[in-house]
């Protein structure tokens, strides 16, 4: 019974991850009907960002300032390069172009950190032992934070006049054209949520694992697959496909095999695939025509 | 005067195709150049599917994996030789066209797009784990040198002739289907599926044909990458490759079949030309991704009309300003 409790915070810390990639590309899938695949960018750049950050800043300073930039960098320059200048444009050229950047940005990254796999700073490591149960601080803290964030962007979502404009984009973009919305402001603040729950992720993650230069598109890979899982362009799709997919992991590799970790991920999509095609929250209308 | 002059165009790059190895003395090269062949093989494919019919399709290493492993154990495990285990490695990928189509098809658009990237995953993990027959991990070797009755394919040289031929096969059978009533209809399908319907195009149909088709020039490809390498990594076909030859389709110019294979050649030989920016050539080489997809949007066969349409302008100007003269 406790080792079940300790693997189902193991499965839902990892889960959080995926959560918030997964809604970093349900929020851009809903405003902009495109796909970010420079996401995992994101996440690498902050993590690596916040580590350099530290030999001049406290840690937490370091880790809100690379939020910070990373988040400015993805509303403002990321997304006049890779997303406007194609707004128009069939959502494929938004891959290529996307594909590109990450490129871009991941072999800079390469260049200017190196790509020996280095370990990231713990500040919250150790582990707590209650009723014989050892929990991972670590996952603790990954699981407040995820919380957290979530609440506050369902919040500003939902209790916002701001919110509400980035809603209306996501249902029609000319008619909130029309109310006075400005879209170009609601893709900058599209981009601004994608870019800042990616390097949360960033930098929550990284003491778990190593920072390396693959670490960005291995987590966008999970995310895409919690977004399929948990249904196209739904918000709570995303988080509980997140959720889903880190508990299957989590469970899986403690029962079955540790071996096909990721294994587990892709047969869950295939099982959901087959039996919900639109995943588990999936859009009930047709494809626009 | 237009045939004979198009046929000349035609012999002209038959014989430089012919040539080429010839002129090159660096095996690596060579090798390059044969893995050109293949990716614009793969790229082909994806023009079918995605250029023509407008799937777009994010697992094409996965169908050219399935052909290399295929063609890979038939050879090793049954000894068939080249032909038949290409032959073997094309139905194979066909069936998995249509097993993967079937479903994914009828839900289509960006669901699409997201069940190939699951479907490529799926095979990249059985490649890896399934070691009994794909080796797993390590890899299946064993492969023999490619032979067609007497002939045998040992350098990259000799390999070169194989594989250009049945590039030039695949060439041929994409433009046929270019230009037939099929290609016809692919291209009614992606330019408006509601329009194409009420033309009495059965759209389902014609999207897993095009599906199916494209799986078998994976098949192709994955069989010449098989022999080429005589060996076969589960590491070669990830997202990443699928991305790229996406990329190659769309820096050729979606829908051209010549943008398609200049553009995939290009980005074969493009990151070799950047080496010489050291570590920033992958940087760069995204970059120009980049900016292709920004200012050539239609890429490099766009690039082409646009020089043929200014030419053709400026031959008519002249003429307009005469007649403009005489009245």
């Amino acid at each position: 019974m406790g080792s079940l409790v300790q693997i189902g915070v193991n499965g839902l810390a990892q889960g959080s991850i995926y959560a918030l990639l997964a809604l970093a590309i349900a929020v851009i899938y809903n405003t902009t009907e495109t796909f970010n695949f420079a996401q995992g960018e994101f996440v690498l750049l902050a993590a690596y960002l916040s580590a350099s950050l530290m030999g001049v800043m406290p840690w937490y300073l370091a880790m809100l300032v690379a939020i910070a930039a990373i988040s400015l960098f993805g509303a403002t320059a990321f997304q006049r390069v890779a997303y406007w200048p194609l707004r128009n444009a069939t959502f494929e050229f938004v891959i290529v172009s996307t594909l590109g950047v990450s490129l871009f940005l991941r072999n800079i990254a390469k260049i200017i950190w190196g790509a020996i796999p280095r370990p990231y700073p713990e500040y919250f490591g150790g582990v707590w032992r209650v009723a014989g149960i050892s929990i991972v601080k670590q996952h603790v803290l990954i699981l407040a934070v995820t919380g957290l964030l979530i609440f506050l962007f369902y919040l500003f979502m939902m209790k916002t006049t701001l919110g509400a404009m980035m809603r209306a984009t996501a249902q029609n973009k000319q008619a909130a054209t029309l109310m006075g919305v400005k879209v170009n402001r609601m893709v900058s603040l599209t981009y601004f949520f994608a870019a800042l729950l990616g390097s949360v992720a960033g930098i929550l993650i990284a003491p778990i694992y190593f920072l390396t230069i693959d670490m960005g598109m291995a987590t966008m890979n999970k995310g895409f697959a919690a977004t399929i899982v948990g249904g196209f362009g739904s918000i709570p799709g995303a988080i509980v496909g997140g959720l889903l997919l880190g508990l299957v992991e989590a469970f899986a590799t403690a029962f079955i095999s540790p071996v096909y970790k990721d294994a587990y991920t892709f047969v869950t999509l295939i099982a959901i695939l087959v039996f919900l095609p639109r995943g588990i929250f999936g859009e009930r209308i047709a494809e626009k025509v | 005067m237009r045939f004979k002059r198009s046929y000349l165009w035609y012999l002209i790059g038959l014989v430089a195709l012919l040539v080429l190895p010839q002129v090159i003395s660096s095996p690596y090269t060579m090798f390059l150049l044969n893995m050109a062949v293949i990716y614009i093989i793969l790229a082909l494919g994806l023009n079918v599917v995605f250029g023509m019919t407008g799937m777009l399709n994010l697992a094409s290493l996965a169908f050219s994996g399935i052909g290399a492993y295929t063609s890979g154990v038939l050879a090793v495990r049954f000894g068939l030789p080249f032909p038949l285990a290409l032959i073997g490695a094309v139905l194979v990928t066909m069936a998995f066209g249509l097993v993967i189509g079937l479903p994914t098809i009828r839900i289509g658009g960006h669901y699409l797009a997201f069940m190939t990237i699951a479907f490529g995953e799926i095979m990249r993990l059985i490649f890896q784990n399934w070691t009994p027959v794909t080796g797993g991990a390590i890899g299946l070797s064993g492969i023999k040198y490619a032979t067609i009755g007497p002939l045998v394919f040992k350098t990259h040289w000799s390999y070169y002739y194989l594989s250009v031929t049945l590039l030039l096969i695949m060439v041929y059978i994409a433009n046929r289907v270019r230009v037939s009533k099929l290609g016809r209809a692919f291209e009614a399908v992606r330019g408006s599926e509601v329009a194409a319907r009420a033309l009495g195009i059965n759209t389902y149909y014609h999207k897993v044909l095009a599906f199916v088709l494209g799986a078998a020039f994976g098949g192709v490809a994955g069989t010449l990458y098989a022999f080429l390498m005589r060996y076969v990594d589960p590491g070669t076909f990830t997202f990443e490759d699928s991305a790229r030859v996406l990329t190659m389709v769309m820096v050729g110019g979606r829908g051209s079949i010549a943008g398609v294979v200049v553009g995939a050649f290009l980005l074969t030989f493009l990151p070799e030309w950047l080496r010489f920016l050291k570590d920033y050539y992958m940087a760069i080489y995204g970059l120009g991704i980049l900016l292709i997809v920004l200012f050539l949007p239609g890429g490099v066969a766009s690039l082409w009309d646009k020089v043929r349409a200014r030419l053709a302008a400026s031959r008519r100007s002249p003429a307009v300003q005469t007649s403009a003269g005489k009245g």
